[in-house]
Parts: structure tokens; C-alpha cells; sequence
């Protein structure tokens, strides 16, 4: 719970009187305890108002409202308790819509008549056994998915990363056919990540020369095939399966660009594994949820709704180009030549517990010394892969 | 009892209207639609899209809730819906429910139970849907209990519901509630003989300006063991629950002294996420209480219809009780409206009927 004494030092950073202290307290309170303290950089004494107090302190006095007023009414904050419940949706919502719509088809019936029959329903069953999730990253959340489809799924229909190696290959070819028989295979094969912003990572042609995490994954794929053919061992996976690609957050934008980004890759892939690929995701982030929108051009940003105007004028402000320095590689292959609205110019205002995306706006999570501009000083620290 | 509620078949947004086309262009399905008459504007919307396959296949039973201090407005606005559901569906009869009796008792869902009891439900009958969007819980939740039992005991008729919601609509609408807190028709579960002493875990939906009515729904739940609001997660708008959060603030802190991690979350489009973790939740707490005191779950289902949807069924299927405190009106606020509004969200469950003769999965464990 925090204590006056913290309170007071919010109050003091903002030049608070006391009627205008008292009514920001009780939701300070709230939602650090609901919510904020729960991010997984905060530690032990140093939670969020700590981390706000910090924060507020490098603007100038004239523009710690502005800044205040946009963690308020603006920030979007993902919480623990939160992504599991869109984790816990994934199968019900996503996955067995789909299978029902499969069964439907093998079987010449409408999706609706699946239950109806014991054929339907059987091959419901054997259908979903014969799809294998895999988990991309950490934020993948594999513990989570198994706990709540316990039952539902088997332990060797899940696997926690994409790195395969070929003994777990061969256990899950093994294990299913014991279950199935000698010909069972996985049709569907879900890839699993936590979220994804700009979609542009997912798979990229730069230089011509396929990358990113669908890439990686046909290759892991393809070699595997290979190896195990030479040592007359059979391979899971079925030839042409179905490839989805499932993020349990992503915002409009991703989807969009994914959806191109995999059919080029449908054209530029060589003699490439799967068949259709399908792109869903559990919670769609609006379209109005970036801040702003920026020229790639003139590198101009029209804030999305008037009241975004103020925070996009501090992303502007209070910005050191070191940051860009730091990630440009990664930047340019974005068309970017700064980064004061976060990768890809996503410009969100966006949380997620257990890290903060690097296409939130910087202003939330950027910590720089200030070589190149003004010294950055993030609310929720971000644990950075880039660089 | 009902292990494919698990699994329900679901359809959402235009795949209720590709639904519609196809299951019901059968020319052997018969439909009986239950929906209300009032003054929400998306009282017409399924009667129209059942109506544009099903013609004259299709009968109605349209409910008129009477509230004693509804505005001439929005009686106004009630008898042009009124007049253009019977023109939609010709075959249609309207049912006046007056909601209050003369000493100011809700006794709403009494009633709709016995008028119901009045219409028996045709022979040649395939469907019954039930049009949740515009009906008051304590019209709408012993009107599907009613239909759904008289479903499952009828051979090869299936029982069906739907709702037209727009969360950003329902903020607008507003309510003046009575000052009789009390449990819905049906939902009331009595408590053993033998019992050791009651156990509740209230379950408030928090939703925009509903706070006075969930103070007072609060305070007539005796023996609490704990409150767990829900909020709506994940939400067409992600802020949604942390702005109920803040609106709820003095309530969830000062008043019902709520641990943050007791918060539930459900989606906002899709009832079966609501009633899965509820009754993950009653599952949990019946286990944790047994042989000590007498568990009872109570839902305050006040806000989105979606999430009410998923309180339906979880209070069916495990005997919860369900307290509200009944509207005595309304107060519609069309001045925000326009072009730029958000669309409506059209969600459509079958939950009982041919559809499910062999549905074996199990239920995951926990």
C-alpha cells in the first residue's frame, strides 16, 4: 500500500495543493495495487510511483501535467491478470471455430453440425490432436496455455520454443502415431508469440535475403525434414500444413502488414513447407490507439485525437537521438531516421506486464545518458533485445 | 450436466448473419423469437435478419417491460419499435409485463414466467430464440431459464440465444433504480437445512453509472466471504476496465475493500469466456468451503448483455443466485450519437438441442 510519504512526493513534483492531492491519491493508490506495481522491472521499494516520481522529475515543471494527465487518461496497461485471460480465450476462440470449420469440410457437413453426429465429433477430436503450438518467445506464455487447456491438450502437442531439436521430433511423430495411427500427422501448426505492433518483423525480405521468426522457423523445419528423411525417420509435420500465426495482442496495423508480409513471403519462399497461412490474434488493439501518426517523409506526427496533442509535442522534446543511434540497423530497415515514436513509428501508448514493446512511444521506456539530445528517463524500463 | 457449454457453438458479428442464412433457409425449421419491444434501438435488428430468411416460418413474442416512470419520449420511442417489430414479423403477439406490482415490488420476472406459461411453445417449432439485447435482467434471465428447460425436455428443438451489444451504447444508456435490492425469479437457490452457515462470493459486473445501484445490491448480501468484480477484458476500447476501475474507486477501496487480485476478467464480446471463469471460480470455491459452510455464488449482472449472457449461463448451470435492484426507468442520451459511432457487435449461441447428440469432449481440468 503506499504511504503518505510517497504520495507527498508525487505531490510535491507536480505542485499539487491539497484538494487537487487528495482527489489524485485515491486513484494513484488504485492503480498501482490493481495494476502498475506489477510490472516485472519494479522491485521492492522502488515500485510505480517511485518509478513515476522519477519520471515526472525530468520535465519541466510546465510540462509534468501534460505527462501526468497521459498516464492517466491514456496509457494502456496490460496486466498479469489480463493477458491470461486472452491467453485462456486462445483455444476456445480461435482454435476450435477453426477446427469445427475443418471437420465441416472433410466431412461434407456445416461447421454448426460437427456435435451432431459421432463421426463429427470424433474427428473433432482426432483433428485437434493433430495440431502442434509452438511458443516464439518467452512472452508466449506456453505455461499458461497449458495450464488452462489441461486435459484438453497433450503434453506432446506443445512445445515452448521453436528450436526443435530432432529427438523431440521424433517423440512428437512417435507419440502421435501411437495415439492416431501410422499415418497421423500435424496438419495445423500454430505459431505463437505475445504481441506484435508494426508486423514487419515477423518476416522480412531486406537486401532480398528472407528473415525474421517465419523464416527461422521454415528453416528449422525444412533441415529437421531433411535430417531425419536421411536416417529413414518419419517427420511430423504433414506435408502443405497449415501455418497459423497467432499473437495474443496485435494492433490493426500488424495485422494488416502481416497478412502482406506473408504473401510475399508465399511467393519469395522456395519449395516452402506449409500451405495457407492464417494470421489471428486474441485482442485487436483499435486503430486510435497510437498517438499519433508520422510523415516518413517529413518525419511530421498528426497527434490521432486532439487531446493526444500535448504528448506528442514532449515525444518531440524530450528526445536523444542516441537511442536511434543505438538501434538504427534495426531502424532503417523500418524506414525510420529517428526514433521519438517508437519502432516502426508506432507511436503507442502501450504496457504489457512483463516488458514494454519498443514501438511504445520512447517516452515511457527509453533510459538514455542524453549524448545526442535530452537525457531519457523511463516510467516502465524496458529489457531491450536490439541493442 | 451441460459439458458442451464448454464448447458452445458460437457465431459472431457476420457470421450470425451467414448462420441465419444458411441454418434457417431449411424450410423445416419453424423459429419462435422472444425479444423485447422497448425503446433500445437494437430491438429490431434480429427480428429484421430472422425475418429476411425465415418469413412467414417465423413468430414472434415481443415483451413491453411497463416502468412506471418512464418518460413520454421513450414510450414514444417504444410504441414506433412496438408497431415496426409486428410489421417485421407478422405473425407476432406483444406481451405487456408490467414490471413493478402496486406496492412498488419488482415482480417482472413472475410475470413474464406466467405469460409465457400462456403461449406454450407451437409443436411444429424447431427454434426457440431468445433476443437478449433490449430485455431487463430481471425480464430476460427467468425468460431464458424458462425456454432453455422447456427446450431441453422437448425432442429435437433447440434453444438459441442472441444479442445485438455496443458497449459504447450502453454507457449512454442510463438508469434510475428502485430501492428494493432484491434476487432475480429463479435464481435464488435455497440453502440446505444442514447447511454450517452461508459462504457468499458476490460478483458485481462493474459498468458506467451503475454505482449507487451496486452499493445497494452489495448491502443486502449478507455474509460475505469476498467480492470479485468483473470487469470487462479483453474490450473493443482496452482502457474500458481500467476507467471503471477509477469510476469504482471509492467503492472497491473504501466501501467493499477489495484485494486487487480478486478482480475477474471476462470478454467483452464473447459470453462463454464469462461463463467459464465463473464457474472455474464456483468450482474452486465449493471445494474450498466444503463440509464448512454453505458456498452460494451471487452475480449482479448490470452491465453489457455479453457478459450478462455468460452470468446466465454459469447461474443455470451451478445454481447461483442472481441479485439486482430493478430499474424503475431509463434515460437515453441520443445527443452523442452519429456517423462515427462504433458498430454494433451481433453475438449468437445455441445452447441446447439436436445440434449437441454427440458431443463427448471432456471438460478440461482445472
Amino acid at each position: 500500500m503506499i504511504n503518505q510519504l510517497a504520495l507527498n512526493l508525487v505531490a510535491d513534483v507536480m505542485d499539487w495543493d491539497n484538494e487537487e492531492a487528495t482527489r489524485e491519491y485515491g486513484w494513484l493508490r488504485l492503480i498501482s495495487s490493481m495494476k502498475y506495481d506489477g510490472y516485472s522491472d519494479f522491485r521492492a521499494g522502488v515500485r510505480f510511483l517511485e518509478s513515476l516520481v522519477s519520471w515526472l522529475r525530468h520535465f519541466e515543471k510546465a510540462d509534468r501535467p501534460a505527462a501526468y494527465a497521459f498516464v492517466k487518461a491514456r496509457l494502456v496497461y496490460i496486466s498479469t491478470l489480463e493477458m491470461q485471460r486472452v491467453i485462456e480465450t486462445f483455444i476456445p476462440e480461435i482454435v476450435t471455430p477453426y477446427l469445427r470449420r475443418s471437420v465441416a469440410a472433410e466431412l461434407a457437413i456445416k461447421p454448426y453440425q460437427v456435435w451432431q453426429s459421432a463421426a463429427g465429433a470424433e474427428a473433432y477430436l482426432r483433428r485437434l490432436r493433430r495440431c502442434l503450438f509452438v511458443g516464439l518467445s518467452d512472452g508466449s506464455r506456453i505455461d499458461v496455455l497449458r495450464r488452462a487447456n489441461a486435459g484438453r491438450l497433450s503434453q506432446e502437442q506443445v512445445i515452448p520454443m521453436m528450436n526443435v531439436d530432432d529427438e523431440k521430433w521424433k517423440s512428437l511423430a512417435g507419440d502421435l502415431k501411437d495415439e492416431l495411427g501410422a499415418d497421423a500427422r500435424f496438419d495445423d501448426v500454430y505459431l505463437i508469440d505475445d504481441f506484435t505492433a508494426s508486423g514487419t518483423t515477423f518476416i522480412r525480405f531486406p537486401d532480398g535475403k528472407p528473415k525474421g521468426k517465419l523464416y527461422k522457423f521454415e528453416k528449422i523445419v525444412q533441415d529437421a525434414k531433411t535430417r531425419l528423411a536421411e536416417q529413414k525417420e518419419d517427420f511430423p509435420l504433414a506435408d502443405g500444413y497449415t501455418l497459423h500465426i497467432h499473437h495474443y495482442v496485435s494492433t490493426r496495423q500488424a495485422h494488416d502488414a502481416l497478412e502482406e508480409r506473408v504473401a510475399e513471403a508465399n511467393e519469395k519462399l522456395e519449395n516452402k513447407s506449409f500451405g495457407e497461412a492464417i494470421i489471428t490474434e486474441g485482442m485487436l488493439l483499435p486503430a486510435d490507439i497510437r498517438v499519433a501518426t508520422i510523415d516518413k517523409k517529413t518525419r511530421k506526427p498528426t497527434p490521432t485525437r486532439p487531446t493526444d496533442d500535448p504528448i506528442v509535442d514532449l515525444c518531440g522534446r524530450y528526445y536523444d537521438d542516441d537511442l536511434f543511434k543505438r538501434l538504427e540497423k534495426h531502424c532503417r530497415e523500418a524506414g525510420q531516421t529517428d526514433m521519438k515514436y517508437g519502432y516502426a513509428d508506432c507511436a503507442l501508448p502501450l504496457v504489457l506486464e512483463h516488458n514494454t514493446p519498443n514501438n511504445a512511444i520512447p517516452l515511457l521506456w527509453a533510459e538514455t545518458e542524453g549524448k545526442l539530445g535530452t537525457g531519457m528517463q523511463p516510467l516502465f524500463f524496458r529489457r531491450d533485445r536490439h541493442g | 450436466m451441460r459439458k458442451h457449454w464448454e464448447n458452445c457453438i458460437t457465431n459472431f458479428d457476420a457470421k450470425v448473419d451467414e448462420f441465419v442464412a444458411d441454418y434457417f433457409a431449411d424450410e423445416t425449421r419453424h423459429v419462435l423469437l422472444v425479444a423485447a419491444a422497448g425503446f433500445d434501438p437494437r430491438s429490431r435488428r434480429i427480428s429484421q435478419m430472422l425475418a429476411d430468411t425465415l418469413g412467414s416460418r417465423l413468430s414472434a413474442i415481443y415483451v413491453r417491460e411497463e416502468r412506471p416512470g418512464a418518460s413520454e419520449t421513450l414510450i414514444e420511442q417504444a410504441n414506433e419499435n412496438e408497431a415496426t417489430l409486428k410489421s417485421i414479423v407478422p405473425d407476432s403477439k406483444v406481451i405487456s409485463i408490467d414490471v413493478f406490482a402496486e406496492d412498488g415490488a419488482p415482480v417482472g420476472g413472475s410475470r413474464i414466467v406466467s405469460r409465457l406459461g400462456e403461449h406454450p411453445v407451437a409443436d411444429e417449432v424447431t427454434d426457440v430464440i431468445l433476443d437478449l439485447s433490449a430485455l431487463s435482467i430481471g425480464v430476460g434471465f427467468p425468460a431464458a431459464r424458462m425456454l432453455l428447460e422447456d427446450c431441453e425436455g422437448a425432442e429435437n428443438r433447440a434453444f438459441h440465444l442472441m444479442i445485438v451489444s455496443n458497449p459504447e451504447m450502453d454507457d449512454r444508456i442510463s438508469s434510475i433504480p428502485s430501492s428494493r435490492a432484491g434476487s432475480v425469479k429463479g435464481f435464488s437457490p435455497p440453502i440446505e437445512d444442514d447447511a454450517q452457515g452461508l459462504a457468499q462470493v458476490w460478483i458485481p459486473q462493474l459498468a458506467r453509472g451503475r454505482g449507487l445501484a451496486l452499493t445497494q445490491i452489495g448491502a443486502a448480501i449478507p455474509s460475505r466471504y469476498k467480492i470479485c468484480p468483473l470487469l470487462p477484458f479483453p474490450a473493443r476500447n482496452p482502457r474500458r476496465a481500467d476507467d471503471l476501475l477509477a469510476e469504482y474507486r471509492t467503492e472497491l477501496v473504501d466501501e467493499w475493500e477489495v484485494d486487487p487480485r480478486d478482480v475477474v476478467y471476462a470478454s467483452e464480446r464473447n459470453p462463454l469466456d464469462c461463463y467459464r471463469t465463473l464457474s472455474t471460480l464456483k468450482t474452486r470455491f465449493d471445494r474450498t468451503m466444503k463440509g464448512t459452510y454453505e458456498p452460494r455464488m451471487v452475480l449482479s449482472p448490470v452491465g453489457s448483455k455479453v457478459l450478462a449472457a455468460g452470468a446466465l449461463m454459469a447461474a443455470i448451470e451451478h445454481d447461483m443466485a442472481v441479485q439486482y435492484l430493478e430499474t424503475e426507468s431509463y434515460v437515453f442520451d441520443k445527443t452523442l450519437m452519429g456517423p462515427h459511432e462504433a458498430p454494433d457487435m451481433t453475438v449468437h449461441l445455441i445452447l441446447s438441442g439436436p445440434l449437441y447428440a454427440s458431443y463427448e469432449e471432456p471438460a478440461p481440468a482445472e
